[in-house]
């Protein structure tokens, strides 16, 4: 189960990443930043799902 | 506190059981949310989901804090009921119970849209007396299954919203990756931004897409150690919803779409955000965006419909669950009768309740479905409402009902944080300012101020943009209104005022019953220390 929730989390670390650099890679104005946030929200939602796994299966015996 | 004899509640709903309840009810929001409002704020849909989506988070830190604080079965009628008295508490947990009872035909009607796209002879607009007959079953249904009992639906909706966080995540990262166009995505914002009134309009269906989180809050009463679990589970719950809400606005306005999307009605060339906007394809935008994403979509069409299906019927079952706890805790409180409180022996279920707002939820159905159904009533509703009707006008009550509420619930949680500080609280708001008031060291929370102007311009919006919304809303509350008063002069109590309420002693009933054992020590020691002699009392 740990394994599967950590596979979604990484999934969406990559496509934040995606979208991130693909938006930023368009500019940096405000018809880009529902973009740029969006990628950036996806990461960190990935990275605090990652962290919460990975905290969890440090502390299994 | 409910009588000695009367049969309680089951404590059954693990963590699991906590989340999958809240992300049936919101996760499935995101399934009827994108279609109508693509069809409303067009390129600038993930602008409103975005300024829904930031008054969401406010909502939802104050519904985990307030949650886990006061774990009681009604939630956000409890909350106001206990932080601003008996009137204004009823009136948001009437403002709830239009919501549940709305969320209860609006994810039936709209499951049996989803059905549509594998059976087409649910479809409304062709068949609209058969989908009528489809959504009065399944409302029947549910109604049958939550008089059985709270344990089977729990275990249904975990599996269920195990599959959909599966099946979501898939959608987005294969349309990210395969149909995602940056340069799309700014064109279409730059082009297709709409008027104010209909970004208004758009920001307003956009919170209905994140009205879910009383679900939490209701089964906080059946929830095993509430304190503890419901932070964890409203926390990931606000996090998964807001991306998915995000990603979704922006993946439909940015994608472009792996088959040619079909011309409208009059035969004129329309872009994929406008084919899932438009009135016969927004009841199942998601199913049909995730058919257009290149190779996923092959997969997709098949099992997407079939699982938005079920996640809507089990947010529908969630609308059945918690106005049937929120009436239960309601008539608890002396806001309702007491015929609300009554659990079956047999199933301990507030049978009474359910079946009273099933039947509710029908009445709501009729008015939805019958400009379908009747070329007079169409007439009439085109002459008076602009048409709305269907699923609109269940969205129209669902923006009404959860901005009330939740504009009383961000007052709540200042009046409880100034009024009520010594109830240990496990998880706080961010972002307080600490203050001396009578006596006590206490936080003023900003984000509920913040909240409060968020979702009162959300009111605002809904009023000003909706034509049926702005009448059957208010309408709904001066009848809860009629209903409050001839109860409370029977039995006596004051209409305005509040009756009496020892909060202290409840609130150690409350942290008892939770298994919340340390809380009730804390708080216990927090009373001995204020008052020596009061909390030496028995009880």
């Amino acid at each position: 189960m740990l394994v599967f929730r950590a596979a979604i989390s990484l999934a969406l670390v990559i496509v934040g990443a995606i979208v991130l650099l693909r938006m930023l890679h368009l500019g940096f104005g405000l018809p880009e930043m529902p973009g740029i946030v969006l990628g950036a929200a996806v990461i960190a939602l990935g990275a605090y799902r990652l962290r919460q796994i990975l905290r969890v299966w440090a502390e299994r015996p | 506190m409910p009588d000695q004899h009367q049969p309680e509640l089951k404590r059954s709903v693990t963590p699991w059981g906590s989340f999958s309840w809240g992300y049936s009810d919101v996760g499935a929001d995101i399934f009827v949310g994108l279609g109508l409002v693509l069809g409303a704020a067009a390129g600038a849909s993930n602008v409103a989901f975005l300024f829904a989506g930031i008054v969401y988070v406010c909502i939802g830190l104050a519904y985990t804090e307030l949650a886990a604080t006061y774990p009681v079965a009604g939630g956000g009628q409890y909350f106001v009921m206990r932080g601003l008295g008996d009137f204004l508490g009823f009136i948001a947990g009437w403002a709830v119970l239009l919501d549940f009872t709305i969320d209860v035909t609006l994810f039936a009607w709209s499951c049996v849209d989803y059905l549509s796209e594998v059976a087409p002879i649910l479809l409304n607009p062709i068949h609209p007396w058969i989908h009528f007959i489809a959504v009065f079953g399944l409302i029947a249904g549910l109604c049958l299954l939550n008089v059985l009992g709270v344990r089977e639906s729990t275990t249904f909706n975990g599996v269920v919203s195990a599959l959909d966080v599966i099946s979501e995540t898939s959608i987005l990262f294969f349309g990210f990756l395969f149909a995602f166009r940056p340069e799309l995505l700014v064109h279409t914002m730059t082009t297709q931004w709409p008027s104010t009134f209909n970004l208004m309009l758009g920001a307003s269906y956009a919170i209905i897409s994140f009205v879910g989180l009383e679900s939490i809050s209701q089964a906080a009463q059946e929830t095993q150690r509430p304190a503890s679990v419901i932070p964890r589970t409203s926390i990931a719950l606000i996090l998964t919803i807001l991306i998915y809400a995000l990603a979704y606005s922006n993946l439909a306005l940015g994608m472009v779409p792996w088959h040619q999307v079909p011309p409208d009605a009059m035969g004129h060339a329309q872009t994929l955000w406008q084919w899932l906007g438009n009135n016969d394809n927004n009841g199942k935008a998601v199913a049909l965006l995730a058919k257009e994403v290149p190779y996923f979509g092959a997969l997709a069409a098949l099992y997407v419909p079939i699982l938005g299906a079920i996640l809507l019927l089990i947010s529908s079952n969630s609308g059945v669950f918690g106005s049937s706890r929120i009436a239960y805790a309601m008539a608890n409180a002396k806001l309702l009768p007491s015929i609300f409180q009554r659990v079956n022996r047999r199933f301990r279920t507030p049978a009474i309740s359910i079946i009273a707002f099933c039947a509710i939820a029908v009445v709501e159905l009729i008015f939805a479905a019958w400009p379908s159904l009747d070329p007079g009533a169409a007439a009439f509703y085109a002459k008076f409402f602009h048409g709305e009707g269907g699923i609109g006008f269940l969205g129209d009550l669902y923006a009404f009902g959860a901005a009330t509420s939740y504009s009383f619930v961000f007052l709540a949680l200042i009046a409880l944080r100034m009024n009520d500080p010594l109830s240990p609280r496990k998880f706080h708001i961010p972002l307080n300012i600490p203050l001396n008031y009578k006596g006590e060291r206490v936080l003023f929370p900003v984000i509920g101020v913040l909240g409060f102007i968020g979702i009162l311009s959300i009111l605002v919006f809904t009023i000003l943009t909706h034509d049926l919304g702005r009448i059957a809303g208010p309408a709904w509350l001066v009848l809860g209104f009629i209903i409050f008063v001839i109860y409370r002069r029977n039995k006596g109590l004051p209409v305005f005022g509040s009756a009496p309420h020892d909060w202290r002693h409840e609130q150690i009933g409350i942290l008892r019953d939770a298994g919340e054992l340390e809380l009730m020590d804390e708080y216990l020691a927090r009373l001995k220390e204020r008052e020596p002699a009061r909390a030496a009392e028995p009880g």
